[in-house]
């Protein structure tokens, strides 16, 4: 990890100094005062001083030259600052997702491929049967990042970040966007080149997690559900399902899931205490209720996350903060905790 | 009433699924024991007390019966005693024979454990079922028993086993 932290170091540099540009700003009203006091401060300098040269006492003329002096170091020091080159914080984040995490994925796992811009393959999303076809009306509307593909003491796995969004005008975008096309009809003028489409449509998110598919390493075939009982709005985004109920040995997990199966002898088959104490302990982990799916020898797992994980920075108090290589390592070990608890290498099951 | 009755009844009838369940895994496992045998047999030739008492254990097996069950905990017990010797053998771990073996003795208990936990819940719900109001009512006009639960695991194969013992 301590081979990290300068490269990490370096990046919170950059981002202190991005957070200064993000806070200017609020820092217009004491740098305006700042260019009023300058501007006094030339012409009382030069009126000081021809006064102290020509006609003395020599303290107006040493207060001509404090004066003087003074523009200069401010000169000098606003002239230094704008050397500053201030990188935007986009730049920033894919510089981190290309360069320093796969850095430190890689001293986290050594069988695992980290892909910023891509999402766990949509055929696992399908086949997991987690989302309803309201979900699936427009892929558009399902973006997916970090993604780490790989195996994982023997379990083949592939993880992402992925979000359900809808994106929409306000009355205010509507106006402008009915004003902008008709006035490119009127004057036969393509306006709306100026402009992106996010400048009208506004994207708001329904749900922000991560899904895990990993081989199950156990042959079976029909399925077993776990689902949060939570009533939330993302619910609507879930398959609805009609399979045989089963309660666990385990009231934490019976509170928190239904437990449906094709068949409750498999369900119990599939359900293992094993793999009931680590849906508990994933629970603690994430610290809220997830939604499985094991069907046909491979396991599905959505679950929200409270925050965008594996970014360079984190937005606290409208404050742009570096996030520690701390954090950035515990959030990559998530993965790894999830894996080792779910215990899916178990060397007697196997598919073969 | 004639819901609650009804409802007594399926569950009753869910507990009768669940031991034949439970049958249909020992069944599968009884048959599969000489296979087990011989290929263990195969590999570890100094374990001959262990195949003597599954020899023993599968001559006096019954198809029915309150020894059933001490049977069948035995075998489960003496299953698990092969797969633990096994562990002290760790040459054999790179023979697929051996591998498969582990891997049986190990499915037939996932099995058995599953068809268990499946008839105890039956059992659970039906004994809520005529102990609460107004299933008690029914089920003490009708007759209804409350029903044990299963337990073929032996209390002994919970206790970490002494490996040398067994060698």
């Amino acid at each position: 990890m301590d081979k990290h932290s300068a490269v990490i170091e370096e990046f919170s540099k950059k981002f202190q100094l991005e957070n200064a540009r993000y806070k200017a700003p609020k820092l217009v009203l004491p740098m305006g005062c700042m260019a009023i006091l300058l501007v006094l401060l030339v012409p009382s300098a030069l009126v000081f001083l021809v006064i102290g040269i020509f006609f003395p006492p020599a303290w107006l003329f040493l207060l001509g030259c404090m004066a003087a002096i003074g523009f200069i170091v401010l000169l000098i020091q606003s002239y230094r600052s704008s050397l500053v080159a201030y990188q935007k914080i986009d730049i920033l984040k894919q510089e981190f997702k290309s360069s320093v995490l796969p850095l430190i994925c890689k001293s986290v796992y050594s069988d695992v491929t980290y892909s910023p811009r891509e999402k766990v393959a949509e055929k696992y999303l399908t086949e997991s049967a987690l989302f309803s076809a309201k979900f699936f009306e427009s892929t558009e509307e399902i973006a997916g990042e970090d993604f780490f593909q790989g195996t994982h003491e023997g379990v083949k796995f592939e993880f992402s970040e992925i979000t359900h969004y809808v994106e929409g005008l306000t009355i205010k975008t509507g106006v402008l966007l009915s004003l902008v096309a008709a006035v490119s009809i009127w004057l036969g003028i393509d306006f709306m080149q100026i402009f992106k489409r996010s400048d009208f449509f506004l994207v708001k998110n329904n749900f922000r997690g991560f899904f895990l598919y990993a081989d199950f390493n156990k042959a079976f075939s029909g399925e077993v559900v776990i689902e949060s009982k939570e009533n939330t709005i993302i619910d609507r985004l879930f398959q609805k399902n009609n399979l045989d109920s089963i309660m666990v040995e385990n009231e934490k997990i019976n509170a928190l899931y239904s437990i449906k199966c094709s068949n409750p002898q498999l369900g119990y088959y599939v359900m293992s205490p094993q793999l009931i104490n680590a849906i508990d302990n994933i629970t603690t982990l994430i610290g809220s209720a997830m939604r499985v799916r094991i069907k046909n020898g491979s396991l599905y797992m959505i679950a929200p996350l409270e925050r965008n994980f594996f970014e360079s920075q984190a937005m606290i108090n409208g404050e742009i903060t570096p996030n520690s290589l701390e954090t950035i390592h515990k959030e990559l070990m998530l993965i790894r905790d999830v894996l080792d608890s779910l215990n899916l290498n178990n060397r007697i099951w196997t598919k073969q | 009433m004639i819901f609650t009755y009804n409802n007594i009844v399926k569950k009753k009838n869910h507990i009768e699924f669940g031991v034949k369940s439970i049958d249909v895994e020992l069944k599968k496992r009884y048959e599969a024991l000489p296979n087990i045998v011989a290929t263990a047999k195969k590999y570890m030739e100094s374990e001959a007390e262990l195949f003597a008492n599954i020899a023993r254990l599968r001559a006096g097996y019954v198809e029915t019966g309150p020894s059933k069950l001490e049977l069948e905990k035995e075998i489960s017990a003496t299953l698990k005693s092969i797969s633990i010797t096994l562990e002290n053998y760790p040459d054999l771990k790179a023979i697929d024979a051996i591998v498969i073996l582990q891997r049986s003795i190990n499915e037939f208990a996932e099995q058995i454990s599953a068809a268990q936990r499946n008839y105890n819940a039956s059992v659970l719900s039906y004994n809520n079922a005529i102990s609460v109001f107004p299933g008690n009512l029914v089920a003490k006009l009708f007759s209804f028993k409350r029903e044990e639960f299963m337990q073929l695991i032996a209390e002994n194969e919970k206790k970490n086993i002494d490996v040398s013992a067994l060698l």
